[in-house]
């Protein structure tokens, strides 16, 4: 009898427990303040959509299609040209199948209404006929149709990407953190010293030194087979097999990064030390080391954490010029290339995909700091 | 009661244990003499200097060798570009195919480019062109963004559209705004003059980053009490932000304009990397920098020295911008 009371008990407790956890974690501040973040982010997300949807645009329509083919074609068969240009145009979403024009507002509606979650008719393939579209879609989320790769889903196209891109972005975010942390903190305990000096030296002389050139004459200098890097066998552009042919790329954007992290370390573990606890620790006599490593490193961190995500999200993205300049097949590369050759929706594909992860970087930033620094709360105002 | 005893002085470290009661201290009068009254003009001079704001700023300023530095070689650039440009000899800007890839020497100093233009000169003409262009860019983004952020800190109804613009321009990426802009005023406008559609593209979302920092910084002095006064007294909107506002800000608005230069320079640079730039034949850093890049292995020296005017330019403004920044910190001030 004593054990079934018991269980009861249990039971009880546990529903009541439930009940009770839910109604807590659903008012819960910092769950409100995160839901609320994620819903003006999805709004931020939409206007980002219309927006550059809007921008496209205004490009007029003779840009779109090859004026001079359309005109050879008019010579001879007017209707050929005309479905020419109407299925170029079609592509770009500014006609319907017939002919018929669409406004700049249906085709933003278009496109949110192809990112809303649930099946929907959308056409699949248009290259081929088009005279006969295709309206199926297994998944769910579509992004529209490439043109320079138009057998291939947009997300797929930019996950393929994003491995490379990312592979060396993460490398180059550790080596940076690795390599600055201390730096700063090395300059930070003796302002004004030898080191101190040095550091700002090579700080200030780092950011005069434009990216573009710096990134040319390392490929130059480090991809000479008999020059002084020959050993590395790096080459002047990257290949799959050749894992060295990274050695350059990351070491150019590691050795261009180092000032700025740095400079923001020291500045906040200056701002640290000059803090009455540490005075205080100091007239306790607490040796420098421990003061440092114990109580100031673990302040200073706070600012700098929240940059964290940001940095490691942004990798994704990918460095524009060095994936230009090392022929790197990453994200950076596929947006410059779809600028160039008018590849809309990739362009808007890519941009949703990197506005997105900025939001969720500045969350995910906010969230982090939460746990380092007890202080400050998230609360939905 | 036992509590109490606890605070007796005689407890606490430091105190030696009650051995000195209060009887046991000295007379008051063997503690203190008295001294009268001081007439001469000695007791009303202040120890120190008065202290004035801008004036220490100065001298903070001129007492970093960099500042100096930077001063010193921003003026040579500048006079140099204004003067240079002037006593170009005739034809020597001009595409002449029997130059082309001259080597130094002769009345070519620095010799020729890929299509036959005086690489001094060339140089000197493109240093012009974007100063130019980045001081105009950064002037227009540091008015706007000084006036959207005072706006924008001082009408606290307007933050939900601030912050959502700023959410919408900050998360696209930079790059991808001025690739978009600049394709599609090409498109749009082609008989846009090339320096205008840079400049748009420059100051389009530009302004944004400043006003965010404006902004802060408004909220800041806002809560002082002068503004208070003033606004209980019921001065208007614009002049608190005119009278009370922008003097204290001003000084901050410099320091990140001079920052803002160097940073447009190079944007001029990497559109022209990437094609959105000035067109080929117009002289400017980022067309040069880009013409030399074609065979730059071949002929070095045709990249290296608008690389170099653009790596001393940077330099230059950085060194003014930190110095500038530090000296405007008022606890370096003593």
């Amino acid at each position: 009898m004593l054990s079934s009371q018991k269980a009861e008990e249990k039971r009880k407790f546990t529903f009541k427990d439930l009940l009770q956890k839910i109604k807590k974690a659903l008012t819960n501040e910092t769950f409100l303040y995160i839901m609320k973040r994620i819903f003006s982010s999805l709004l931020t997300l939409l206007l980002v959509v219309a927006l550059v949807s809007l921008l496209l645009r205004l490009i007029p329509d003779h840009q779109l299609y090859d004026v001079a083919q359309y005109n050879k074609i008019k010579g001879s068969n007017p209707s050929g040209a005309e479905a020419y240009k109407n299925l170029v145009l079609y592509r770009y979403g500014r006609t319907t199948i017939d002919g018929h024009r669409r406004s700049a507002l249906f085709g933003a509606l278009q496109y949110i209404y192809w990112l809303l979650p649930i099946p929907k008719k959308i056409p699949v393939r248009w290259d081929v006929d088009y005279t006969e579209i295709k309206l199926y879609w297994e998944g769910y989320v579509y992004l529209g149709r490439s043109i320079m790769f138009p057998d291939k889903e947009i997300p797929a196209i930019i996950a393929e990407r994003m491995g490379i891109s990312m592979r060396i972005s993460i490398i180059t975010v550790v080596c940076v953190y690795l390599l600055a942390y201390p730096l700063g903190l090395v300059m930070a305990k003796k302002p004004g010293g030898i080191v101190d000096r040095l550091g700002t030296a090579f700080i200030v002389l780092n950011y005069a030194i434009p990216g573009l050139v710096f990134y040319l004459l390392m490929n130059s200098i480090m991809g000479k087979s008999d020059g002084i890097f020959g050993w590395l066998g790096a080459g002047f552009f990257y290949h799959e097999l050749n894992p060295t042919s990274l050695v350059p790329p990351i070491f150019c954007m590691v050795f261009l990064s180092i000032p700025g992290t740095s400079m923001w370390v020291r500045r906040f573990t200056v701002d640290e030390l000059n803090s009455d606890y540490v005075k205080f620790a100091k007239s306790k006599g607490l040796s420098e080391n421990r003061i440092m490593y114990t109580h100031v490193l673990r302040n200073s961190i706070v600012p700098l954490v929240r940059s964290i995500p940001g940095t490691l999200l942004f990798s994704f993205v990918g460095s524009y010029y060095v994936e230009k300049i090392w022929s790197i097949p990453g994200t950076g590369g596929l947006l410059t290339g779809a600028l160039m050759r008018n590849d809309f929706q990739l362009i808007q594909g890519l941009t949703m995909i990197y506005a997105a992860l900025s939001m969720l970087a500045f969350l995910l930033g906010d969230i982090i700091t939460v746990f380092f620094d007890p202080r400050i709360r998230l609360r939905a105002r | 009661m036992r509590n109490l005893d606890k605070f007796n002085v005689d407890n606490l470290p430091g105190f030696d244990g009650g051995a000195t009661t209060l009887a046991q201290l000295p007379n008051k009068e063997d503690l203190f003499t008295l001294v009268g009254e001081d007439k001469s003009l000695e007791s009303e001079r202040i120890a120190t200097a008065p202290y004035s704001y801008f004036k220490s700023v100065f001298k903070v300023f001129f007492k970093n060798p960099g500042a100096i530095i930077g001063l010193v070689v921003l003026g040579l650039i500048v006079l140099g570009a204004l003067i240079i440009p002037f006593f170009t000899p005739e034809g020597f800007l001009s595409i002449d195919k029997n130059r082309v890839h001259l080597l130094p020497g002769g009345p070519h100093i620095l010799g020729c480019d890929i299509e036959g233009k005086d690489l001094f000169y060339a140089i000197w003409t493109g240093i012009r062109k974007s100063l130019t262009l980045a001081v105009v860019s950064a002037s227009i983004n540091v008015v706007v963004g000084t006036i959207a952020g005072l706006i924008w800190g001082f009408f606290r109804k307007l933050d939900v559209f601030f912050i959502g613009l700023y959410n919408l321009i900050s998360n696209i990426p930079g790059l991808l705004i001025y690739m978009l802009l600049a394709l599609v005023l090409r498109a749009t406008f082609p008989q846009m003059q090339d320096e205008v559609r840079l400049v748009i593209s420059l100051t389009f979302t530009g302004w944004v980053g400043l006003s965010q920092f404006v902004r802060n910084q408004t909220l800041i002095i806002l809560n002082r009490e002068y503004n208070l006064a003033s606004y209980t007294l019921g001065t208007p909107a614009r002049r608190i932000m005119t009278k009370n506002l922008l003097p204290y800000l001003l000084a901050v608005i410099v320091t990140q304009g001079s920052l803002m230069i160097p940073g447009m320079i190079s944007s001029e640079v990497g559109l022209s990397f990437f094609g959105l730039g000035l067109h080929v034949n117009k002289i400017s850093l980022g067309s040069l920098i880009e013409n030399g890049r074609k065979n730059f292995t071949l002929y070095f020296h045709e990249f290296l020295w608008p690389s170099v005017a653009l790596a001393l330019i940077i330099l230059a403004f950085f060194l003014i911008g930190f110095a500038l920044s530090d000296s405007l910190d008022p606890r370096r001030h003593r």
